[in-house]
């Protein structure tokens, strides 16, 4: 008894001497089990917290709805059903609010009804008519106040609000919950207005006015306490949805029948009566053409009149005109075939005067011509006379002058003077003279021969004269004889113009008289048109004026026609566009489609056990490695601390403590540390990290009566690997040492021997390397052991820091890596392809004449389903574009980690990575898509593209129409792309919600924040581990630094009695740690990568994928971290090792 | 002046509440080159002397001058620049480090000391030429001795101060270690001051410091020292 009290005091003694060592052992059990426990107590918690709130707000089942609402003999239907626990029937409608246009879904409050209960938060449920409970949630309380009144509104003109509701102003009387909602921020899409649900709201049933109900929620017996998230759940409800489905399938067409029916009847009265109202019209109608017709006839013919006298008086002024012209023009000829009459007249008798003139003068020129003739002849004979007499002389005086003058008689003489004194020789002289002078005999004969031959060559001359001016008269005496015949010719012509001109004169005459006789004649015609013209007129005038009565009558009765046609013909439209729309609309009349949902169909429902589920596919993988760490690390811990104390358990063997006595302290202080850690540690697991975890999902799910588990199993797991662990490894070293002799074991351990290490062999290096360089590589592969551990605790830490900081990586760059660099559209707008072809046409024409958008592309797409045996089923959206070219636009097509962007190919698919890995379908193969009908169709596979969210297939039109549209392809959705604000997005569905032809626009950026959102909370869990992470890394190195220290004690005594300086002293071994924490950063480096890898690829769930991008910031971070922690652990062994008493130390021989 | 001057030198160690007197105002002088001595029974303080001599300890009072210095007054950074620079320690377990060779032991001190001696040429001195590649486990206790004063001198120091060097050796070994310090002394003017309980040897000192009971009984001071060869016990 004594001996154990001891031995119990030694063991207290232990532990309170080694509390560091203690501790530290109980810390890292107690973080790798908190880690443990703690994330794989979440996923549960958040389900069973789920699952508690189902129940206890009795979450229906199965929820049924018609496109017709639910008629009494629907519900009798549904009572048929077996295995019904409960059935309850009520109305929801989707209204926009208002204020601020919010969309609600108005839910009916029947306090009598049991299944899905509102949880009431703030105030209390509508007791009344006219009262509303609002969605707790941030939105709603940031709007309304209980007090408030709410205001429904119509989201169209078409819609009348009080074929809904009895009223439209509600006042709040208070602010709930429902399970059918799990968050509030996810509230699905509703019928109206902009799609998605902003909250919804409860009113009294009595406040609805629906002629039938729109849902009916069931409770299954045979579900009764199921995990609704179970696999076994999913099944049953899976039957019964199908079996509900079916049996409404007679049950649809017959009621389409009824429906037919009676809306046929009354769409044939209408139209009957549509047709009267119409005869009526167009009677009227006819009337007043026929009257306006005559109006137009007698317009013509009056036009006609009045064109027909314009023409007469036209023609009467042209004819007056001609008249006054004619009349001009004779006028003027008269005149001038007078003046030439009087001319001619005049010229006759100028010539006659003339030629009288002209005979006077030829009569006086033949006088005077004779005359001269006369004369001449007469002055010839004297001449000749003269020349004889002077000839003779002559002869006379030639003789004479031959006989000497004195031998001449005085008488001869005196005759000579005689005969020569009556010649003059014009000086006063004479013949004589000269013959007295030659006589005298003054002078010669000669002188009077020559004398008298002068002379007489003048008398010759004078007679040669007479001749030329006799002939000249002679001449002129024939020139006047001329003269006169001419002018006897001159004289017979005037005879005869005087001839002529009084002929002229006389047709002169009658011309005239005629002239005058035809003008007066077209005067009296002229006068006698005017006249016809004038009575013309006055008729014309009388026509007028009746047409002008006839035209006001039909004035007036156009008037009223006028008046009263818009009325009747808006009444005719009016009927006819219902009776089409109806007529259409009963065409277009399917037979009513019967849903039965499940809560998977509720939105979020399915998300939250997603998220769930990936948080325990992290705790799946993380903390097992967590664990790992911790476990080698206390393991290592013990072992050293056995090691010290080999002297001492000599020592007690030596006095005859038994084996067991001398284990059992070691047993207690390993499993003591490791137990205590390990309960604290389950306490922080299940009571701590999951409150963590689940507050970070507690912006998009905020569920009451948080349920925080302590998990047997996990508990179990937890606690039997610390315990085995630390008991084993104190098993393991104990036995060693324990078998050895009290002798040996008190004899110190011969120290490790000093070796060559392998560097040393390797010359060029080792010589390279200063002392301090040796040493320290030296001194690492002198503890290989803990080399390896410290660098495989070091990579640990440092590979969970990088996959923390990686997961985040990959978290923040899904949503850009998917809504920003592969998925460009902005919104995706669904045709309704119930709807007619020409409404279809108009939201085609919508969406290509859209504002604000920079660019749309129809595209062809569909729903298919892709299974396989042990692989969930997987929905695929199929996408055809109208353009493959464009559709690089809209999608970017390309492999992971390649940049080159590929079109749609012309023949084969382009699948989505995650699907391809889901099914292990390759390049090549052939994928099989089941279509909602159960069809099977075949798609040869091309590529394969990068996608992280959802799956998608991507086709060409003609593969389309090849593969699964029988040859043909439809068009029946476009995807948009626009640079707007949320505002636009939300007024662009106001808009296209308008539009028959459109059935569903959706928003890329919903699912973004949706998904953000999603991936905030999980940052948390990124935040949880990287600090865990953080501080295994630091108790790792802490430990394993102690341990060096604490074995190499009188080593680091010795250098500091050598003089190492404080910082020499722990650089000497800490330098060992800086290049163990450098080969760790680099291994964990890898370690990261890989588990980084590893983890993503375990949490992602079916349908998405992550990017398993890790940032070079991630391995920085972590590196840096890593180093922090060893730069803090530096620092502590430095304070430790400056106290380290050297005296001590150096004394003993241990 | 004396090399080495210690005043009225106390050193108390607090155990709880009750105090041990370990050096009650010591008092002895050294002459710079004497091989000296310190002699006293287990526990008498003289390891405590020694520990203040070699600047690994600080006296509570008094004054120690080492050439005319006062360490007694010296911060934890300067005694260790002491230890580093004037101070060679031998111990009785040697304290080498078992991962360093005979040689890189040597190192270890000529590393950091800034007057310090060829390793080589001390290691000769010390008579361990042909063993300095080997590692401590690989040698003998007295060769183990050797490199460790091989190390203490490597670094020229002011002062050899050696605990007890030869009480975990065997006679003749002992001899040998003991001889080499009288040696060293003697030809390289080194003070040696030595601690021992074995009284036999203190006739081959210059001087012998008595200690007994934390403070100094006698101090004798040898002429004619005996060579160590000619000492028995």
């Amino acid at each position: 008894m004594k001996k154990k009290k001891a031995l119990t005091r030694l063991i207290f003694q232990e532990i309170l001497t080694s509390k560091a060592r203690f501790i530290s052992i109980l810390l890292l059990i107690l973080i790798g089990v908190s880690f443990f426990s703690g994330l794989n107590a979440s996923g549960p918690d958040m389900l069973q917290t789920a699952k508690l709130y189902f129940e206890n707000q009795k979450l229906m089942d199965i929820h049924i709805v018609s496109t017709m609402g639910l008629e009494e003999e629907d519900i009798e239907i549904i009572k048929q059903q077996e295995g019904i626990d409960t059935l309850e029937v009520g109305y929801s409608k989707d209204v926009i609010t208002q204020k601020q246009d919010r969309l609600l879904r108005i839910f009916s409050y029947d306090a009598g009804n049991t299944l899905n209960q509102f949880e009431v938060i703030d105030g209390k449920l509508p007791s009344k008519s006219g009262e509303i409970a609002l969605l707790y949630s941030d939105m709603m309380t940031s709007i309304y106040q209980i007090g408030d009144m709410v205001t429904f509104k119509p989201d169209s003109e078409d819609t009348d609000l009080s074929e809904q509701f009895h009223k439209t102003d509600y006042k709040i009387v208070g602010f709930v919950k429902s399970p059918l909602y799990i968050s509030d921020k996810q509230l699905g899409s509703g019928t109206v207005g902009k799609g998605l649900l902003d909250g919804f709201g409860v009113i009294s049933n009595k406040d609805f006015n629906l002629p039938v109900y729109t849902d009916a929620y069931l409770t299954l017996k045979s579900l009764r306490g199921l995990d609704s998230y179970s696999s076994q759940y999913k099944d049953i409800i899976n039957e019964y949805e199908k079996q509900i489905e079916s049996s409404f399938e007679t049950r649809a067409i017959t009621r389409l029948a009824d429906i037919k029916e009676e809306a046929k009847e009354t769409l044939e009265d209408a139209k009957k009566k549509v047709e009267e109202g119409k005869q009526e019209l167009l009677d009227g109608e006819k009337k007043l053409t026929d009257a306006k017709e005559k109006i137009e006839d007698g317009k013509v013919k009056l036009a006609d009149g009045e064109k027909t006298l314009a023409d007469a008086k036209q023609k009467l002024l042209d004819g007056e005109k001609e008249y006054e012209d004619n009349k001009a023009l004779f006028d003027e000829q008269i005149a001038d075939g007078k003046t030439q009459l009087d001319i001619g007249g005049n010229q006759l008798a100028s010539g006659q005067s003339e030629i009288n003139e002209n005979r006077k003068k030829v009569e006086e020129g033949r006088k005077q011509i004779a005359k001269g003739l006369k004369e001449i002849e007469a002055k010839e004979t004297e001449l000749t006379t003269q020349k004889n007499q002077l000839q003779a002389f002559l002869e006379q005086t030639k003789q004479v002058i031959e006989v000497p003058a004195s031998f001449i008689p005085t008488d001869q003489q005196n005759a000579l003077i005689a005969a020569g004194d009556s010649i003059s020789l014009g000086n006063g002289q004479t013949v004589g003279d000269l013959w007295r002078a030659y006589f005298a005999g003054k002078i010669g004969g000669e002188t009077i021969v020559t004398t008298l031959e002068g002379i007489l060559s003048q008398i010759e001359e004078g007679i040669k004269t007479i001749a030329t001016t006799k002939s000249e008269l002679e001449k002129k005496q024939a020139e006047l004889a001329s003269a006169k015949e001419q002018l006897d010719k001159a004289q017979e012509q005037i005879n005869n113009g005087n001839d002529t001109i009084i002929e002229k004169t006389r047709e002169f005459e009658a011309a005239k008289a005629d002239g005058e006789a035809k003008l007066a004649e077209a005067k009296q015609k002229i006068e006698d048109g005017w006249k016809e013209y004038e009575e013309g007129v006055t008729k014309l005038e009388e026509e007028k004026q009746k047409l002008l009565d006839a035209e006001k009558e039909y004035e007036d009765g156009l008037a009223e026609y006028q008046e009263k046609k818009p009325d009747a013909l808006q009444k005719i439209a009016d009927a006819e566009k219902e009776i089409a729309d109806g007529e259409k609309e009963l065409n277009d009349l399917k037979a009513p489609t019967y849903y039965a949902l499940s809560r998977s169909d509720n939105p979020g429902y399915d998300e939250y056990a997603d998220n769930a589920k990936r948080l325990s596919a992290l705790s799946l993988v993380f903390p097992a490695f967590f664990f790992a760490i911790a476990a080698l690390v206390s393991l290592t811990t013990i072992t050293r601390m056995i090691e010290e104390q080999r002297v001492q358990i000599g020592t007690l063997k030596a006095q005859g403590y038994t084996n067991f006595e001398i284990s059992l302290k070691y047993y207690v202080y390993a499993l003591g540390a490791s137990s205590i850690g390990a309960i604290l540690g389950l306490l922080g697991g299940f009571y701590g990290i999951p409150k963590i975890i689940v507050s970070a999902y507690r912006s998009m799910y905020d569920l009451p009566d948080k349920q925080f588990h302590s998990y047997l199993w996990i508990a179990l797991v937890a606690v039997g690997i610390s315990v085995l662990s630390t008991g084993i490894s104190v098993w393991v070293v104990l036995r060693q040492e324990l078998t050895g002799t009290p002798a040996t074991l008190m004899r110190p351990k011969a120290p490790k021997v000093g070796k060559r290490i392998f560097l040393e062999r390797i010359t060029p290096i080792w010589n390279r390397l200063n002392f301090v360089q040796k040493v320290t590589m030296r001194n690492l592969f002198r503890y290989k052991q803990r080399m390896i551990m410290t660098i495989f605790g070091i990579a640990g830490c440092m590979g969970l820091m990088i996959t923390g900081f990686g997961i985040g990586d990959s978290i923040s760059l899904m949503s850009k890596l998917q809504y920003k660099d592969i998925v460009k559209y902005q919104a995706m707008v669904i045709f309704d392809e119930d709807a007619s072809s020409e409404k279809k046409e108009e939201a085609k024409d919508v969406i290509e004449k859209l504002e604000g958008i920079e660019g749309s592309i129809l595209i062809a797409n569909q729903l298919y389903k892709v299974k396989k045996t042990g692989v969930n089923t997987q929905q695929v959206m199929v996408i055809a574009p109208y353009d493959t070219a464009l559709f690089s636009s809209y999608v970017t097509l390309q492999k992971r980690g390649s940049t080159d962007v590929f079109d749609i190919p012309k023949e084969g698919a382009v699948i989505t990575e995650k699907l391809s890995d889901l099914f292990q379908v390759k390049v090549g193969d052939i994928l099989t898509l089941t279509d909602s009908d159960n069809q099977t169709f075949e798609v040869p596979v091309a590529k394969i593209t990068e996608n992280y969210a959802g799956h998608f297939i991507y086709l060409s039109p003609k593969t389309y129409a090849d593969c699964l549209g029988e040859g043909e392809i439809t068009f029946n959705g476009a995807l948009l792309r626009y640079n707007q604000s949320p505002e636009w997005e939300d007024q662009l569905a106001n808009k296209l919600n308008q539009y028959k032809g459109i059935l569903a626009i959706s928003y890329n950026t919903s699912m973004i924040g949706t998904f953000d959102a999603t991936m905030d909370s999980l940052n948390t869990v990124v935040l949880v581990i990287v600090i865990a992470a953080a501080v295994l890394a630091f108790v790792v190195l802490y430990n394993l630094t102690n341990i060096n220290v604490s074995e190499r004690i009188r080593e680091l005594s010795t250098i500091k009695v050598l003089g190492f300086y404080d910082g020499e002293v722990t650089m000497y071994i800490y330098r060992e740690n800086i290049i163990l924490s450098l080969f760790g950063i680099f291994f964990g480096s890898f370690l990261g990568k890989i588990l980084h890898y590893f983890v993503l690829s375990t949490a992602s769930l079916d349908n998405m994928m992550f990017s398993y991008v890790l940032k070079t910031s991630s391995y920085i971070y972590a590196g840096i971290l890593t180093i922090l922690f060893s730069s803090l652990v530096m620092w502590v062994m430095h304070n430790k090792l400056k106290h380290v008493d050297m005296i001590e130390a150096l004394k003993s021989n241990e | 002046m004396s090399y080495v001057k210690i005043i009225n030198e106390y050193r108390r160690y607090h155990m709880g509440e009750s105090t041990i007197v370990a050096n009650n105002g010591i008092n002895f002088e050294i002459e710079k080159g004497e091989f000296a001595i310190i002699l006293g029974p287990s526990g008498a303080g003289k390891s405590t002397v020694l520990n203040i001599l070699g600047g690994m300890d600080s006296p509570d009072e008094g004054k120690v001058l080492v050439d005319g210095v006062d360490i007694a007054t010296y911060s934890s950074k300067q005694l260790t620049k002491y230890r580093r620079e004037d101070v060679g320690f031998v111990f009785q377990f040697y304290n080498l480090v078992p991962n360093l060779t005979a040689k890189e032991n040597v190192e270890l001190a000529t590393q950091i000391s800034p007057e310090a001696l060829d390793v080589d040429m001390v290691l000769e001195q010390v008579g361990l030429s042909d063993r300095k590649l080997n590692f401590p486990a690989q040698l003998s206790g007295g060769e183990q001795q050797r490199v460790a004063i091989a190390r203490a001198l490597a670094k020229n120091p002011k002062l050899l101060l050696c605990d007890e060097p030869t009480g975990a050796l065997d006679y003749e070994t002992g001899k040998q270690i003991l001889k080499l310090l009288q040696d060293t002394s003697q030809k390289t003017g080194t003070t040696v001051i030595v601690i021992t309980h074995n009284s036999a040897i203190a006739p081959m000192a210059d001087r012998v410091i008595h200690i007994h009971n934390a403070k100094v009984r006698s101090i004798e001071v040898n002429k004619t020292p005996i060579p160590v060869e000619q000492i028995e016990w």
